[in-house]
């Protein structure tokens, strides 16, 4: 993106003059004899915030710290480069769309009007059409509407001009309960933070209690017209989209199945033995970069590290000698679940220093992690490593997994988490019953 | 009534002494007083016994004790968060300020609690009240409306608050809980920022009704709400939307008179000269003592007397490019029932711009 672009446009569309005058200004001078008062500063910001898709924090508020074009470049450029973003005002990436349907997906409430006479056009359908993009990028759908099912069902069916259609969502809830009991039962369905969720409504009232309930999830009123709030929220999820990515709905609903069919064993060990799963570790290479950057920026549970990794950032330690980017990806017989763990080694003298180590929530309870684990040791055993030095930094999201490191047999002193790999070479895949995974290829 | 009979009569409750007022006239001084948010005044000088409106207004003071300390109750976790964090702050004006004035916190009617806090905190403390269950927004028919971002933007970047926090709480006594959270003593339209690290290392734990939180020291506290009470009195915006109230002034003298022991003329000039405020303090004593008439006042007002101090005397506006010059006597345009036509006959085409700005931005 070409920040002094946009910077430049905004500006010009504020102060109601061409870019060419804004560039013709010498970078050091004041804006304000230029037009830009106390009211066009404020619209500059709340402009300039959606064009970046960043958000200015409070504290940096200040028109006199915006008074020249140097200024502003300087503190634009930090936010969109995340180095300012202080960590308690970034926000999680939307994982999750909830729309609600009457006055949203189209205009009209289905049960009064009955579905022939909504009116499926203009932002109605854009809104469709945002949804869907969002589909594409990995982001899941789910339905949240006070209505009856048929009538739902109905709507998909017979009006062709929908764009959304069912396969579209992961998962809908059609019924008369509360938004926030509904919103709440979907996101530990999906197993998602609820600070994941975007949460779409016609009615003030619904956001009131839902802000009141549930006030870590995302909500935007529609108004029939504002689409740009949503696109707005929905600039931070990654893009282009990934093959995982595009086919995340379809992981989850494989997810799904296998859960259910979970109910046909007796115990854990045999379900897991029934999944013939198959696990695969190979060294990332360049083509992996999109899905490690994916994983990095969508994991909070089990990231130990809390590691967010930019494209530039994975790329360079893949070229780099000192690093090691372990990528593992699993198959089982209801379909692959792709590239869903990978960790960073860094090499520091005779140190494998974990610097990030992370796994989708969807293969939570496999013990992946546990092989991923086994990996890295004898990955670290081949460099003639003398210890490995695990890296963890708690956040509200990982503290479910914070001692997995001391569990797999690190010890801590001064703060530090080190395995010695001279006194523990044994890896520990024999507590994990042999008929877990079918085949398991190392690196 | 007589603007003279009235303020006799101010000085009267102050020092402890009946009022002289035919009974006629007594609803009429509790109506005037009322109007200027007086409740203390009408409860010191004992009225209630044979007046209905001031028994009312005495009714009104119980029924206030009633929601501070609910509303101190509901923001506990806040209170505990911030200590938990080690996030410096201290709460001013409202219940804290009647606490230190008039010996209880329910004297003074408030409707929200005022943080102090540094501006660098303000993102801990926006993540700590949107945990609790606040949300930046405004009650329009029972529910909380949130505020655009341009009204945020505005808040954060034009005052020196944060668009206020509101939350709904379910309680029948209190309704709704507000938060304003300050990020620096002066005011917005000020263009001195003030040393916020020497004034929240001025503070000291109290308890308002069993709640454990943290003020500013008396010197300090005495200054926060002198500047708070002259912006009220001064603010263009302020005066054009509401009146000068007399209340602000029986806050200070009030503060003073009950803390002489703990605020002297030595140690305010110290902390005035400090932060470079003391043609304002200087303007709120000597506003107070026109009202009070009390000697005690005297040597606050001999220690911050300067030349430049009392050129603001007669000025209202915030900062150089909004002053301007009185052109009626101070206690006439306080006991004004006219005040606001014949100040917005005061303004010109710029000011009345201003406040329209600010109306839209602020409602």
């Amino acid at each position: 993106m070409d920040i002094e672009k946009v910077i430049v446009e905004t500006l010009a569309n504020i102060i109601e003059k061409e870019p060419d005058y804004i560039r013709s200004l010498d970078k050091n001078e004041l804006l304000k004899p230029h037009g830009v008062d106390s009211l066009k500063f404020i619209r500059f910001i709340v402009e300039i915030e959606k064009n970046l898709s960043i958000e200015v924090p409070d504290n940096d508020l200040d028109m006199d710290k915006f008074a020249t074009l140097d200024k502003i470049y300087t503190m634009l450029s930090a936010y969109v480069n995340d180095v300012k973003m202080p960590d308690n005002t970034k926000k999680p990436i939307i994982k999750c769309i909830i729309t609600d349907c009457d006055n949203c997906l189209w205009g009209g409430i289905a049960a009064d009007d009955g579905y022939e006479n909504l009116i499926i056009n203009g932002a109605y359908i854009h809104l469709q059409q945002i949804l869907a993009e969002a589909y594409t990028r990995g982001v899941l759908l789910a339905l949240c509407s006070k209505n009856d099912e048929k009538t739902i069902t109905d709507i998909f069916t017979s009006r062709s001009d929908m764009i959304l259609k069912p396969a579209n969502f992961v998962t809908r809830r059609v019924n008369w309960k509360e938004k926030h009991e509904n919103i709440a039962d979907v996101a530990r369905e999906l197993n998602i933070g609820l600070d994941s969720i975007l949460y779409i409504d016609d009615s003030e009232r619904e956001l009131f209690w839902l802000s009141k309930k549930l006030p870590d999830v995302r909500a935007v009123l529609f108004d029939g017209k504002n689409t740009e709030e949503i696109e707005r929220i929905l600039s931070g999820v990654p893009s282009p989209a990934t093959a995982e990515s595009m086919e995340r709905t379809q992981l989850y609903l494989q997810e799904k199945t296998r859960e259910a069919s979970k109910s046909a064993y007796d115990n854990i060990e045999d379900y897991y033995g029934s999944l013939k799963t198959v696990l695969t570790f190979k060294k990332a290479d360049i083509p992996d970069t999109e899905r490690l950057v994916e994983l990095s920026q969508r994991t909070n549970q089990f990231n130990l590290n809390a590691t967010r990794y930019s494209e530039e950032e994975i790329h360079n330690m893949i070229e780099d000698t000192n690093y090691e980017i372990i990528a593992l990806t699993a198959d089982d017989i209801f379909g692959t679940l792709g590239l869903c763990a990978f960790c960073v080694i860094k090499y520091e003298d005779r140190n494998a220093v974990i610097d990030g180590l992370m796994m989708s929530c969807r293969v939570f309870g496999r013990n992946f992690e546990d092989m991923m684990f086994t990996q890295i040791l004898k990955t670290a055993l081949t460099k003639n490593c003398r210890q490995l030095i695990g890296l963890y930094t708690p956040t509200d999201k990982n503290t479910r997994f914070a001692e997995f490191y001391l569990s797999h047999g690190f010890k801590k002193n001064d703060n530090i988490l080190t395995f010695d790999l001279n006194d523990n070479c044994a890896c520990n895949d024999q507590q994990i019953p042999s008929n877990y995974f079918s085949e398991i290829e190392w690196i | 009534m007589k603007n003279e009979i009235i303020i006799r009569n101010i000085q009267s409750i102050s020092k402890g002494q009946p009022i002289n007022l035919p009974d006629e006239e007594t609803d009429e001084f509790i109506d005037i007083l009322l109007s200027h948010n007086c409740q203390y005044l009408i409860w010191k000088a004992n009225l209630a016994l044979n007046n209905k409106k001031a028994m009312l207004c005495n009714a009104t003071l119980v029924r206030n004790k009633s929601i501070i300390k609910e509303r101190y109750r509901l923001c506990e976790p806040l209170f505990n968060a911030l200590e938990k964090n080690h996030i410096p702050y201290s709460i001013y004006k409202g219940a804290v300020l009647s606490d230190s004035a008039y010996g209880e916190p329910y004297y003074r009617k408030s409707f929200d609690i005022d943080l102090l806090l540094k501006k660098e905190n303000i993102g801990e403390i926006k993540h700590i009240l949107t945990g609790i269950g606040f949300i930046q927004g405004r009650i329009k028919d029972d529910v909380i409306i949130p505020y655009s971002r341009q009204e945020l933007v505005f808040h954060s970047s034009m005052t020196h608050q944060t668009a206020p926090f509101i939350m709904q709480t379910g309680s029948a006594v209190c309704p709704f809980v507000n938060i304003d959270v300050n990020f620096d003593i002066m005011w917005g339209e000020s263009d001195r920022a003030s040393d916020m690290d020497f004034i929240l290392k001025q503070t000291e734990p109290v308890q308002i009704y069993d709640i454990n939180v943290r003020k500013l020291l008396p010197v300090m506290d005495f200054v926060a709400v002198c500047l708070h009470h002259y912006k009220d009195a001064n603010s263009v915006y302020q005066l054009y939307s509401g009146k000068l109230n007399l209340c602000l002034y029986m806050d200070i003298y009030f503060y003073l008179k009950n803390n002489l022991d703990k605020i002297t003329p030595d140690s305010l000039a110290a902390v005035c000269e400090r932060l470079h405020i003391s043609k304002y303090i200087y303007y709120c004593i000597y506003h107070a003592n026109l009202i009070f008439g009390d000697k005690i006042l005297i040597p606050y007002t001999n220690v911050l007397r300067t030349r430049e101090n009392e050129f603001i005397l007669e000025k209202f506006g915030l900062n150089e490019q909004e002053q301007r010059t009185w052109n009626w006597d101070f206690i006439d345009r306080l006991l004004d029932k006219d005040f606001h036509q014949k100040f917005a006959a005061m303004l010109g085409n710029e000011d009345i711009q201003k406040i329209q700005f600010n109306l839209k931005m602020m409602h």
